[in-house]
């Protein structure tokens, strides 16, 4: 299991509590063992994806069948740390506009694992300690 | 009867395979919710994200060609071990990730100790 976590607040939903990144165990092999693209082919994939929901086309959206096919064709970047994998994971599960944007406050954080609460009762009142 | 054996299958453009008449899940995943929320077996994830009480949204490692498709979900083991009637929902909000609702005995949504989910297309 994975030492790290990824916790994150969203400014543009400020209702929403802070939600926690979970790596899977088997993608994380696989960054180890260098069999990850280039982050560019997730973010170009999002791109088109993002402009056909602002352009209010998503229910018959597909994406271009090269750019899909990128994701296994494109060179792989190599092996990766931990800490590597976790920095290219939050840059291609987490929205962009989170970790991209420098705003007041910080909006994400990589914790230990351990340091994430194991109460949940008041879960949905969780918020990102500044 | 012949035998195919090989490493890799793709498509002419190299990318994942169609195979007529089957459609296999593009990625399954075994999750809790209690306690520190968790991946506990899965393939073709790369993520779970946290969103709230009994609510995981899944991220794919590799996005779906197109933002349609199934997604289910259910538990495998309830909170407190009770067998609850439940209401639980599964739904694809991007080429890359879905939300599932965990179900309870309420209206109010649960962390689950053990659910099952996935995503066909």
């Amino acid at each position: 299991m994975s030492n790290y976590r990824v916790i994150f607040e969203d400014p543009e939903q400020p209702e929403q509590p802070a939600m926690v990144l979970v790596p899977s165990d088997n993608w994380l092999e696989e960054a180890k063992a260098g069999l990850l693209p280039p982050i560019s082919v997730y973010w170009a994939l999002q791109d088109d994806e993002q402009q056909a929901i602002a352009e209010g086309r998503h229910d018959n959206f597909k994406h271009d069948p090269e750019k899909h096919a990128a994701q296994w064709t494109s060179p792989r970047i190599g092996p990766l740390t931990e800490e590597e994998a976790i920095e290219y994971l939050i840059m291609k599960d987490i929205p962009r506009h989170i970790w991209s944007v420098e705003y007041n406050r910080p909006m994400f954080k990589i914790v230990k694992t351990a340091d994430v609460p194991s109460d949940r009762q008041f879960r949905n009142a969780w918020r990102l300690a500044a | 009867m012949s035998t195919l054996k090989a490493d890799v299958v793709q498509n002419a453009a190299g990318g994942a395979t169609t195979l007529t008449d089957l459609y296999p899940a593009r990625a399954w995943v075994t999750f809790a919710m209690n306690g520190t929320a968790r991946i506990l077996a899965s393939a073709g994830m790369s993520s779970l994200s946290d969103l709230g009480t009994g609510k995981p949204q899944f991220n794919l490692s590799n996005a779906l060609a197109a933002a349609d498709g199934g997604a289910w979900a259910c538990p495998s083991l309830f909170v407190g071990g009770q067998e609850w009637a439940l209401q639980t929902g599964a739904r694809i909000t991007s080429t890359t990730a879905y939300i599932v609702y965990c179900g309870s005995d309420s209206t109010t949504q649960q962390d689950w100790n053990q659910g099952y989910s996935g995503v066909v297309r």
